[in-house]
């Protein structure tokens, strides 16, 4: 039988929201493909036809969560009037505000993907990328306004916010304070400091200065090298030819 | 990003308060190494001294951690009996500076607590604050009907805030001479502010004073209870300026009489009338509006009175430039003093009371008071109340006293600084 892409969209939907429910109720060990596809109505093989296993249902729930995020970010009408740091806690806001109902789904299995090492580095990867996506538009935005100057380790800068997002969803999930104020706080505080650093351009300043050690330092000594030319032509040959081998 | 923000964290705020205990230890040390050599007077001198210099390191650093701060600061200042002019300013500054939350977090604050956008919910949202509030900031919208309201928002978790910002702050009186009186009155400013983070309570106190005090000179916003919650509160939006803005403008005299005694009457209406009274006179609370009426805008902090105690002050005002032996059996029926007292120190008490209540009676000898002429009128007590400070132990703890002079006193300066000539005798406590 063949079905629309719409048609296949909406039982994408269906399967992941089956199971999340099905992984709260049951646990994530119990609650069995088999089982999802009989939930949802379909055959016990047509699930294979959307997700190869349990787990990548997993990543496409929170793939589609950060997706839901950047359309959520685009409804806000004067988004683009606010500070790097506005913008950055309000992707932090939202991704809550989606996660709030499936609260228990995130508990159960927030961990399981994001700190343990597995094989599905690759998920992982679209999961990060997605999420890469969002924080180097707004880096990009804010560059653009000259609210901060350009980040030489952008990079990494990048990876860091990933790391703390990964770090701040686990806080949330232990925050037991009234409407989860303490990770308001938390976030609003850390990612203040955060930009008021990346606004200084200490990143880049750090690498000044890296880079003044090296050229005044690094290379006079390179110079001294120069009476030694011989030797490092030998190690450089041998260097590049196993390289070409 | 140059806001000056609440330093919020626990961890950031225990740093400045390290510092400030320091400081105080430093000082009491220095004195406790000092007291051996000093003569008797001088060691009072010195002791005076000593907690003049506490209040102000306390006071500084309080100032900086502002928000629930500024108001332990603003009572220990009146506890003290010291309220030097810099730090008066520094205070009056911090009235209306600019506000701690960002736009993401008022939209998250609207957002949990309407459960939609706040673009959604209203015909249109100023994401940037216009006012400060004491807990909060104050933003301006519009309702899809086209009622123009303005949002007051709480900074979440601001009871936390309180919590241990008190509790740091009853560490830091410990070394203080004064300690014990002060303690009773910090519970007593810890219970208001908890009172005034509850917005539903002040919801209830706003309907109170629009229902009951009928007066034409004044306006009560309307509460927009569908907008409301415990941490946002919706109320009708009033043009016009801050009185402490307004009085920048160079009104004429006539327009700062007309201001001012509309403030004096509020003040009697409520006390006499409602025995409940606006207890925070503070310049950013009273709006001007262009026609000149005057818009009450916080009902966090209102003091409710018993009716009998209302009765005791009034007949205590009406009594004060009369009868000198009245006045005085009045006061033992105020349940002022605590029962083991010797009657000399309770004559050497009431010596200093007649004293102050001659000062009192000032405001009252003519029918009009002029606050331009008698500028010397706030500094002329100022020894009479450190004699009678002395005393302090033989005193019950009077909240009801401490809430009505205050806010008396706060009416009176904000007079003094308006330069305005008023009709201080009224009906309720004058006798023509």
């Amino acid at each position: 039988m063949k079905i629309s892409n719409e048609q296949k969209k909406i039982n994408r939907l269906k399967i992941i929201e089956i199971a999340v429910d099905l992984i709260i109720e049951e646990g994530y060990k119990s609650a069995t493909m088999r089982g999802i596809a009989k939930k949802a109505g379909f055959g016990d093989a047509t699930i294979y036809n959307y997700f190869p296993t349990k787990e990548s249902i997993l990543f496409a729930y929170y793939e589609d969560k950060l997706n839901e995020t950047i359309e959520k970010m685009k409804e806000i009408k004067d988004f683009n009037e606010y500070t790097i740091n506005e913008q950055l806690q309000t992707v932090f806001h939202i991704q809550f505000e989606l996660f709030l109902s499936d609260r228990e789904f995130i508990a159960i299995t927030f961990k399981k993907i994001f700190l343990t090492i597995n094989q599905n580095y690759k998920q992982i990867k679209t999961i990060k990328n997605l999420f890469r996506t969002i924080i180097k538009d707004i880096f990009d935005a804010a560059t653009e306004a000259e609210e901060i100057p350009p980040q030489i380790f952008e990079e990494m800068i990048f990876h860091l916010i990933f790391d703390y997002y990964i770090g701040i969803v686990i806080f949330w999930l232990n925050d037991s304070s009234e409407k989860f104020n303490e990770t308001t706080i938390l976030t609003d505080k850390s990612l203040d400091l955060f930009c008021s650093v990346i606004q200084a351009g200490v990143a880049n300043k750090v690498f000044d200065l890296a880079s003044y050690f090296f050229k005044n330092h690094i290379l006079s000594r390179l110079t001294m090298l120069k009476s030694h030319k011989d030797t490092i032509n030998i190690i450089k040959r041998e260097f590049m030819g196993s390289n070409n081998e | 990003m140059n806001e000056i923000r609440i330093p919020k964290g626990k961890f950031q705020r225990t740093v400045i308060t390290a510092k400030t205990a320091g400081k105080v230890s430093g000082q009491v040390l220095t004195y406790l190494v000092k007291k051996p050599f000093l003569s008797k007077d001088n060691n009072i001198a010195a002791k005076k001294d000593l907690s003049e210099k506490n209040a102000e390191t306390i006071f500084k650093s309080l100032t900086f951690l502002k928000g629930t701060a500024l108001k332990i600061a603003q009572f220990l200042s009146m506890e003290l009996e010291i309220l030097p002019e810099a730090l008066r300013k520094e205070l009056e500054k911090s009235y209306n500076r600019v506000p701690p939350l960002n736009r993401a977090m008022v939209r998250k604050i609207l957002k949990d607590v309407y459960e939609d956008n706040p673009e959604s919910v209203f015909k249109c949202f100023e994401a940037k604050a216009f006012a400060a509030a004491s807990l909060g900031q104050v933003h301006r919208a519009k309702t899809k009907e086209g009622h123009k309201i303005a949002l007051k928002i709480q900074y979440p978790g601001i009871k936390n805030t309180i919590e241990s910002d008190l509790k740091i702050v009853r560490t830091v009186v410990k070394p203080l001479p004064d300690y014990a009186f002060i303690l009773p009155g910090l519970d007593e400013v810890e219970e208001k502010l908890m009172e005034e983070t509850d917005y539903i309570n002040e919801g209830k106190n706003l309907l109170f004073f629009k229902h009951h005090l009928k007066l034409k000179l004044i306006k009560v916003p309307a509460l927009y209870e569908k907008y409301s919650s415990d941490v946002v509160i919706a109320m009708e939006y009033i043009k016009g300026l801050p009185l402490n803005e307004w009085i920048k403008t160079n009104p004429s005299i006539e327009e700062k009489n007309k201001i001012a005694e509309s403030l004096f009457e509020i003040f009697i209406r409520s006390l006499y009338e409602l025995k409940c009274i606006h207890a925070d006179p503070n310049p950013g609370n009273f709006i001007i509006t262009p026609d000149l009426k005057v818009g009450l805008i916080d009902f966090g902090c209102i003091k409710q009175f018993d009716p009998t105690f209302v009765d005791n002050y009034q007949k205590l005002n009406r009594t004060i430039l009369r009868d000198k032996s009245e006045y005085f059996s009045l006061h033992n029926e105020l349940n002022l003093f605590i029962n083991d007292i010797s009657e000399e120190v309770k004559n050497n008490i009431m010596h200093i009371m007649h004293k102050i209540s001659i000062w009192y009676g000032r405001f009252y000898k003519k029918e009009w008071f002029d606050f331009k002429k008698n500028k010397d009128i706030f500094t002329e007590p100022q020894n009479l109340f450190k004699e009678l400070s002395k005393y302090k132990k033989y005193f019950n703890s009077q909240p009801d006293f401490i809430y009505l002079d205050r806010t008396r006193y706060g009416l009176y300066r904000i007079f003094e600084k308006m330069e305005v000539k008023i009709k201080i005798r009224n009906t309720y406590e004058w006798d023509e």
